[in-house]
């Protein structure tokens, strides 16, 4: 199995780093300063003279989601992924992008790409985000392994398969709370 | 240190050739060059490393992990191929009923199979050994439990089990001696689980695990992981590579890409030579006083089938007509469901704990037996399947993956077949390997025995199902494989009927030993790597005894 691309994992949970939290922190972009200065213009290859398009999928992605950050590293990988694997991607990212409204939820803004005929583009980023992968057969983009968005739903609790968590035998501690929406939230 | 002499031309002469560097060759070639013999192990496949596998497994589109691909992440020698399945590489071609049910995903590379298993080290339970005497059907050991108990104890020690030292949590309770390691501990779902079954008999007892709750020869203690299957990341779970690294260091020497494809024997019909194609598909001849194929449970009976000479004609060790015969594997299911409270699986290892309440009684006179793990694996991947599939978005979508992670339960359940020699593995006389040597095909079909314990353990897992007042139950249907391949050089008292006696030696060759999963005559329910590796030492027991001309 061969991957198309292989994208360094650089924050682990539970066991994050100054150096790694310093490294994540100045590549996330927030919903209050999108796409103002991307560091990663050697990384999005196909997207140099498209970056509208990709300022689209990162605004698609933060309103689908309703995640208030965004990797800008990771969602160029996904970008340039998309580009290679969809071909109307870059036809329909940005009229999608186009459907966003202030203060738009999730579920409002999949209505309004449904009544456009974008829902399944829609629901192939989010698939892709969550996933880590970009298509949903053994043909699939590997993007992400650890930083797909799944595992951040149980992040106070789980590990991300093959990663140490806390040390040896560490599953004997408590639970944490099941109800509790802390690690969402701060998603 | 004694070392196996090459000739120019790349032939060897040793005191024992051993054919596979699974779990059992690595285990037998340690015990033989640990008693100053000098020990060569022939591998089809390729040698890998454990970071190349963990890289490749992350690597791997979601699709094949969801899928549980655990053979794709690990590269294949062209010339040896392994079973695979993303996309069907139909290397093995099952037919009949339940062709389904026996598709197979073993490795053919230096270390073998238990790369990818789940270090489950059950032993089989003293009935298993007496079958038709104590329920009158499959067939019966020549040996007893209780003769052959010191080589389980041989085979813990070897592999490193962290097991119960509970008698009550122990299956089977009849030890010599304790396990080597304290048991995995549980975690919150093993025991808020055991807490609602137990009360009714299912008996939910710890696995005994080939995993470190301490160090041990070098392995680091577990980290939960995770990721047992189909790699574990950090060594702490036995593989088969451990021997083999082992026997190295003593002085065995181990050739990856050698096929082996034909067998010399002599007018006594003793085993003179094996041959063997390199990677440039040149031949070459490994001479020994002693040899044992211990290829797995498929390519040794299909070796042996292939070897066939003159003297031979149907095949080396085959004068019962029992080789590729009783072809057999833990025929197995799930059932899957929500509980209230949460389970949060996916803390520790893989596989943790199983309920073995139903693994033996008079019912078996009628059908099979069962156990039923606890899977452990993470339940995040089909959460977010799920999630996705109802089309959620936004904090609904984070919200569902993670109700479904913490409450989903997944149960294996895994049956007994019975030792039919109609499920037969033969050799294609269409489909050849890369080397020209015919691929195998097998016929099976897992008996009426397996029907019917299947619709019993569907009634159990109802009533388990009823008191967690599961939502979203479901059985499968369709029975799947569980890569404990038994029964293809059966085990029995006569040559008349078997292919090996209670030490694996081929009636047929007094030179030649044919140890692990095929050697079994009665499945079990429970996974048979432990046996299989207390056959091997048994076997090395047996061939370093007449080394010496004990025998």
């Amino acid at each position: 199995m061969t991957p198309e691309q292989s994208n360094s994992d650089y924050d682990v949970t539970g066991t994050d780093t100054n150096r790694r939290q310093f490294l994540k922190n100045s590549l996330i972009i927030t919903a209050g300063c999108l796409v103002t200065s991307l560091p990663f213009s050697s990384l999005a290859q196909n997207t140099a003279s498209s970056a509208d398009p990709l300022r689209a999928f990162i605004r698609v992605t933060q309103t689908i989601t309703e995640h208030k950050q965004v990797n800008a590293e990771l969602a160029a990988h996904f970008f340039n992924a998309f580009v290679k694997k969809v071909p109307e991607f870059t036809q329909q990212i940005t009229p999608l992008g186009q459907l966003i409204q202030a203060d738009m939820s999730a579920v409002t803004f999949a209505e309004k790409a449904q009544a456009a005929g974008l829902r399944d583009l829609l629901q192939q980023i989010v698939t892709a985000w969550y996933t880590g992968t970009v298509g949903n057969d053994y043909h699939g983009i590997l993007v992400s392994y650890q930083q797909a968005w799944m595992y951040r739903t149980v992040s106070d609790g789980l590990v991300v398969p093959t990663y140490c968590g806390n040390g040896p035998l560490w599953w004997t501690a408590p639970v944490p709370d099941a109800n509790s929406t802390a690690v969402i939230d701060a998603l | 240190m004694k070392k196996p002499e090459f000739t120019a031309s790349g032939d060897v002469s040793a005191d024992v050739v051993i054919v596979g560097s699974g779990i059992v060759g690595g285990m037998m070639a340690d015990r033989l060059v640990a008693q100053g013999y000098s020990v060569l192990v022939l591998e089809a496949g390729l040698r890998i490393t454990r970071a190349q596998a963990v890289e490749n497994w992350r690597n791997m589109p979601f699709a094949n992990r969801a899928g549980s691909d655990f053979q794709g992440l690990y590269p294949q020698s062209p010339l040896a191929p392994a079973p695979l399945y993303f996309p069907p590489n139909n290397y093995v071609n099952v037919t009949g009923p339940s062709a389904g049910s026996f598709q197979q995903g073993y490795l053919r590379t230096v270390g073998g199979t238990t790369w990818h298993w789940a270090a489950s080290c059950w032993r089989h339970h003293p009935s298993d050994f007496e079958m038709q005497r104590k329920y009158q059907v499959g067939r019966d050991w020549p040996i007893s439990y209780q003769e052959f108990e010191p080589w389980y104890c041989e085979a813990e020690y070897e592999i490193g089990v962290a097991g119960p030292n509970d008698p009550t949590m122990q299956s089977p309770a009849e030890r010599s001696r304790p396990y080597p390691m304290e048991m995995v501990p549980f975690g919150h779902g093993d025991n808020y689980f055991a807490s609602v079954v137990n009360p009714h008999g299912y008996n939910l007892v710890p696995i005994p695990q080939g995993r470190s709750t301490r160090p041990w020869e070098g392995r680091p203690v577990c980290c939960g992981n995770n990721n047992c299957q189909p790699i574990c990341p950090i060594g702490a779970m036995y593989n088969g590579i451990h021997h083999v690294e082992r026997a190295e260091r003593q002085g065995a020497v181990v050739l990856s890409e050698s096929v082996v494809y034909k067998i010399d024997t002599d007018s006594q019909n003793r085993i003179t030579a094996v041959h063997w194609l390199d990677n440039q598909k040149a031949s070459h001849k490994a001479s020994a006083k002693m040899f044992a194929l211990a290829c797995n449970g498929i390519e040794t009976p299909r070796l042996l089938l292939l070897a066939a000479n003159k003297d031979n004609p149907t095949g080396i060790a085959n004068s019962s007509d029992m080789v590729g015969r009783n072809m057999m594997d833990h025929s197995g299911f799930h059932c899957s469901f929500l509980t209230e409270e949460p389970m949060w699986l996916g803390r520790g290892p893989a596989q943790s704990s199983c309920m073995v309440g139903p693994r033996d009684g008079e019912f078996r006179k009628e059908y099979s037996a069962n156990k039923m793990i606890l899977n452990n694996i993470s339940r995040v991947v089909p959460a977010t399947k799920q999630a996705l599939a109802k089309g959620l978005v936004g904090k609904a979508l984070d919200e569902e993956i993670r109700y479904r992670s913490t409450h989903g339960v997944d149960l294996s359940i895994s049956l007994e077949p019975l030792p039919d020699p109609d499920n037969r593995l033969t050799l294609s006389t269409d489909r050849k390997d890369a080397h020209g040597l015919a691929c195998p095909d097998i016929h099976y079909d897992v008996g009426d025995y397996v029907r019917k314990g299947a619709e019993a353990a569907h009634d159990q897992l109802r009533h388990i199902g009823s008191l967690f007042n599961a939502k979203e139950f479901n059985i499968t249907t369709s029975l799947n494989a569980n890569n404990h391949i038994m029964g293809g050089t059966i085990m029995g008292d006569s040559a008349k009927n078997a292919v090996v006696d209670s030490n694996c030696r081929a009636f047929d060759h007094e030179n030649l030993w044919l140890p692990g999963g095929g050697a079994i005559p009665s499945a079990s329910v429970v996974n048979s790597t432990l046996t299989m590796a207390a056959l091997g030492l048994k076997a090395a027991h047996d061939m370093a005894q007449r080394l010496k001309g004990g025998v």
